[in-house]
């Protein structure tokens, strides 16, 4: 389909306006501080998006073959979707190697640790957390058909959004999956920096952002 | 004036004594399911006028004295353990938490602040004949106590959430990040309050202190968490660890408290937002987040907390009638604002009223507003005493209604 594209909005219109199920796009990995604030075409679709966007960090005539997939686990209703479509999508790639991973982050819980909490006692709360957020994990994966796929559950520390791009980029993944954001990203979500930004800001790989038409958008 | 021998050793051991009695105290305390901070006041209220210097004024006088270089070294060191604190208070202001919950988090989180502060503030500004203040102080008055009104305290409200085992519920998360902005809000309106507050108590610029408010503010989160984000990776990869994070963090945090102060705003406010900077900064590992708060904490809180203690007599000062209705405005205030915002983004009645009594906590938040309300002479003792009667009430009633209204 050719148009005529003055801005990222004409594309947005065009892919609503043919429901469209896949975007996809060549994003440079990288962008400046400035870019960041104002945002490049790429990252302002994915941003808005209403259906899922695939950034391609080295679009080529000749495709690499993908390995290793890192799908996001975080707890949300989307998250199921998402991992149903990473799935298809290994089984349609040859892709073995999935790694299902959630971020640990509790604001408030250092604080409060450090005023009452005995060794032990800080040990033993952050050994509870831990679990809490593998059985989620592991009821999220039951729910999903992996069929001869393994999938491998992952729980790391850090901010949600960064510390996942960290880690799709120190496992050298070749794609990175995540859900869409929930509402249209702004710039107050750059100052305040969103999950998705930080994987924008700097993309470790591929990144396959899944929309799940969940309230029908 | 220099500190001599004598004075030195007298300094030395009021610190070393304080510092050892408040951790039994708050041992003690813990036992009882009292809030750490509660045993540390009731150290200071022993150690202080209203006990020890009643009963032997002279040897209280010795030990704590009021004048001359012990004094103000003391002062001194309790400047920078109230800095320190807004520091890791601000390090806990993850504004995207409030985002990330949705409609809920966002009605809660401006009802829980501006109802209470609206309440306070009115209550103020039309019965002034139950606050004692002077006429020209109204406005700066009626903010502060508004502001009092609409504090929340994270630490004791996480803890609560932690021992009810609710931290990770739907609940726990709208809780936190209506606590998070409303001590973002909070303390940013305080400052601005501190800074009205002129040489001889007039009302200064009020533009150019929301200006220099806004601006410094959104420069330390633009710009300020920029040259953190490439700075602390740099640290971290070449400096000892965890020491040159710490030195480095609050290195930061006085240089911004230093910036404040000199550009006419309150020191607190500086060290404020560099606190949210660095705590916002993806490279801040949790074990160094702990060892920061653990520092504070344990070192620097206790002295603070103890002094405050020392520095009123707690029995002369206590006015019943004004203790009763501060603690009960304080109550209905958060618990309706909160409440109706919750019930408004969706919750259930009990979820709504559970999510108002886990606000309702102050903690050591109020307390510290209220001491440096006292320093710079905005209330009186006796507001004073009330305000710290109802930040321990409120965070020892929380758990307990919470839990009947998520049973």
């Amino acid at each position: 389909m050719f148009a005529e594209l003055h801005c990222f909005c004409t594309i947005l219109k065009l892919c609503k306006l043919n429901i469209v199920d896949l975007l996809v796009l060549g994003a440079l990995e990288k962008e400046n501080i400035l870019k960041f604030y104002i945002g490049s075409i790429a990252r302002n679709i994915s941003r808005k998006a209403k259906c899922s966007v695939l950034l391609l960090t080295n679009p080529s005539a000749k495709p690499h073959k993908f390995k290793k997939f890192v799908v996001s686990g975080v707890e949300n209703p989307k998250t199921i979707h998402t991992l149903n479509t990473s799935l298809y999508l290994a089984r349609k790639l040859n892709v073995n190697d999935v790694t299902v991973v959630n971020e640990v982050h509790n604001p408030g819980l250092a604080m409060a640790i450090a005023e009452d909490s005995t060794a032990p006692e800080a040990k033993e709360i952050k050994k509870h957390i831990a679990e809490d957020y593998t059985e989620n994990m592991e009821e999220l994966i039951s729910k999903c058909d992996a069929g001869d796929i393994k999938l491998t559950e992952k729980i790391i520390k850090g901010k949600p959004g960064y510390a996942i791009s960290k880690y799709a980029n120190d496992k050298k993944a070749d794609l990175l999956v995540i859900n869409s954001p929930d509402t249209n990203l702004n710039l107050f979500d750059r100052i305040f920096t969103h999950d998705i930004e930080f994987i924008l800001a700097d993309l470790p790989c591929n990144v396959l952002i899944v929309h799940s038409r969940v309230n029908g958008d | 004036m220099k500190l001599g021998h004598n004075e030195l050793i007298i300094l030395l051991t009021s610190i070393g004594g304080v510092l050892i009695l408040a951790r039994i105290f708050a041992e003690l305390g813990k036992k009882v399911k009292m809030p750490i901070v509660m045993g540390e006041i009731l150290l200071g209220i022993i150690l202080g006028p209203t006990v020890f210097g009643s009963i032997s004024p002279d040897t209280f006088s010795y030990i704590f004295p009021k004048v001359g270089a012990a004094k103000i070294a003391m002062d001194g060191i309790t400047n920078l353990a109230v800095i320190m604190l807004l520091f890791v208070a601000g390090m806990e202001v993850q504004l995207q938490i409030i985002l990330k919950q949705g409609r809920t988090a966002i009605y809660t989180s401006f009802t829980s602040m501006i109802i209470p502060f609206i309440l306070g503030f009115t209550i103020v500004w039309f019965f002034p004949g139950f606050f004692h203040y002077p006429p020209e102080r109204q406005l700066v008055y009626a903010m502060f106590f508004g502001i009092a009104m609409a504090v929340s305290a994270l630490p004791v409200i996480t803890r609560i959430l932690m021992d009810l085992n609710l931290f990770k519920t739907k609940i726990g998360m709208i809780i936190i990040a209506a606590a998070i902005f409303d001590d973002l809000t909070g303390w940013l309106i305080f400052s601005f309050v501190l800074s009205l507050m002129g040489q001889e108590g007039e009302i200064t610029n009020i533009w150019f202190t929301i200006g220099m408010i806004i601006g410094f503010g959104l420069f330390m989160l633009i710009v300020g968490r920029w040259i953190i984000n490439h700075v602390l990776p740099w640290i971290q990869k070449n400096l000892s660890w965890p020491g040159g994070v710490l030195s480095i963090s609050l290195g930061f945090c006085f240089l911004g408290a230093a910036f404040t102060e000199y550009i006419g705003l309150h020191a607190i406010l500086g060290a404020f937002i560099v606190g949210i900077a660095l705590g916002d900064s993806v490279h801040l590992q949790e074990r160094e987040r702990e060892i920061i708060h653990q520092f504070v904490t344990n070192v620097f809180a206790p002295l603070f907390f103890v002094s405050i203690g020392l520095k009123v007599n707690f029995i002369q000062n206590f006015d019943w009638q004004l203790v009763t209705l501060v603690v009960f405005l304080a109550c209905i205030c958060k618990v309706f604002g909160a409440s109706l915002g919750a019930y408004l983004g969706g919750l259930t009645k009990r979820e709504s009223l559970a999510v108002g009594f886990g606000l309702n906590a102050r903690g050591a938040m109020e307390i510290i507003l209220g001491t440096l309300a006292l320093s710079a002479g905005l209330i009186d003792e006796k507001m004073f005493v009330a305000l710290v009667v109802m930040a321990l009430l409120t965070s020892m009633i929380s758990g307990p209604l919470m839990k009947k209204f998520t049973d």
